[in-house]
């Protein structure tokens, strides 16, 4: 049978053949391009999500940072509503007042509001 | 036709100057001697490959010009039967007797099909064997009377040649040596995109581990939502924390200057003594400055983030 088919005909089936088959190679270099493309962008996102989440606490990793700063403090009273934390420390010292503001505003935390006076210090934190 | 049996095609005798009938089915061809050469030859070879190398060689000093191709068929020892022929005369030949080559299915020799019924006549010809070879001779020229042999209820043997029916631009051998290259290619071509494609899948499933390694959200939509939601705290608290720093800083450039009360719900109102309001906009030239009171030397402003 195969010697009544003419030769010209097999070799346009393979060249339709090879055609298709660049035609599906190509789509699929594209398909991967774009989702090394999507692969980059999910990962920096991921990065950038972990980061940020890192820097800006909440939960349980919040509860516990707060307790530990309370615990270093003696004139501290700290309230713990639904949304957010109060602190107010009161001290006539300069170095135990700063201390507590740049622990409290290094350990990221979402500051709500503030009000500094010379002795007493209240920070509305969020949760 | 591999699944049709000889049995079921026509066998027609082709000589120079027929005139066969056409027909709708396929068809076996045996061609008389006008259309190939014939000897036997001792080779000491049962390759056929090196037999097709040597045949245009052994043919040499009884064919005229070039183009032919060669068939040959084992005997016994090392003797073979071997044919020299051109395609094209076959092929003008068939043409000339009315057939159609698209149902052409085999091409046999007199030599192998007929020599068992020699002497015969056919067509006004007489078929003699000499020198173990099937000639073609003028009835006139026979001294006997020969029987007709009537060509359809002839069994055929299983030499046959096939016929490049297809005359095209490129040679037949590089139509196919080309159809390779291509599958070849083609078949490369397809088991890259199958590893194209488990390289994509293999990203899918690094994104999963990721998913799970950082806690991520389960949509793409919703990280980038809570990662937009806590850029602008981000952006917010360093501008906070930033101002703040500029405020404590102030006694630098006011040693005089004494912060008496700082308050932030939004934007910061600071009240300060010993510094004018030029004075401190002036250090803190990156915020949008309102004066709200100045009494007493204490100034109160509100300083937008």
């Amino acid at each position: 049978m195969i010697n009544k088919i003419n030769p010209v005909y097999i070799l346009a089936f393979f060249t339709t053949i090879m055609l298709i088959s660049f035609l599906n190679l190509n789509s699929a270099k594209q398909e991967l391009n774009k989702q090394i493309d999507g692969y980059d962008n999910f990962k920096k996102s991921a990065y950038e999500y972990s980061r940020l989440k890192k820097i800006w606490q909440n939960g349980s990793v919040s509860e516990k940072k707060i307790n530990k700063i309370v615990s270093k403090y003696k004139d501290i009273e700290y309230k713990n509503y639904s949304s957010k934390y109060v602190l107010s420390l009161k001290s006539n010292d300069t170095n135990t007042m700063q201390s507590f503001l740049n622990t409290v505003l290094n350990d990221g935390f979402k500051v709500l509001k503030f009000d500094i006076k010379k002795d007493i210090i209240v920070l509305e934190l969020a949760k | 036709m591999r699944f049709l049996t000889n049995k079921n095609i026509n066998s027609l005798f082709l000589y120079k100057g027929a005139v066969l009938q056409s027909t709708d089915d396929f068809f076996n061809i045996i061609i008389s001697p006008e259309f190939y050469w014939f000897r036997i030859f001792d080779i000491p070879t049962d390759s056929k490959r090196k037999i097709q190398k040597l045949l245009p060689t052994l043919f040499e000093d009884i064919l005229p010009g070039n183009d032919f191709e060669y068939h040959s068929i084992k005997l016994q020892d090392k003797k073979h039967m071997c044919f020299a022929y051109k395609t094209n005369d076959i092929l003008e030949g068939i043409k000339q007797s009315g057939l159609n080559t698209t149902k052409l299915n085999n091409i046999y020799f007199a030599q192998t099909e007929l020599t068992h019924y020699a002497p015969f006549c056919m067509n006004g010809s007489a078929y003699i064997i000499q020198n173990d070879a099937l000639i073609k001779i003028p009835t006139q020229l026979s001294k006997e009377e020969h029987k007709t042999l009537d060509i359809k209820n002839i069994s055929l043997s299983n030499n046959n040649i096939k016929l490049n029916i297809h005359q095209n631009i490129i040679n037949t051998k590089n139509i196919y040596l080309l159809s390779f290259i291509f599958l070849v290619i083609s078949i490369i071509n397809f088991i890259s995109t199958v590893f194209i494609n488990s390289d994509s899948k293999e990203l899918n499933v690094q994104k999963q581990m990721i998913k799970k390694e950082f806690n991520l959200p389960a949509t793409s939509i919703q990280m980038n939502s809570i990662i937009n939601s806590i850029s602008k705290t981000n952006q917010e608290q360093l501008k906070l924390r930033k101002a703040l720093k500029d405020i404590f800083s102030l006694y630098k450039y006011a040693p005089n200057s004494k912060i008496k009360h700082i308050q932030y719900n939004e934007k910061i109102v600071l009240s300060i003594e010993n510094i004018s309001f030029n004075e401190l906009k002036t250090h803190l030239i990156a915020y949008n400055i309102k004066q709200l009171l100045n009494k007493d030397k204490v100034l109160k402003v509100e300083i937008s983030l």
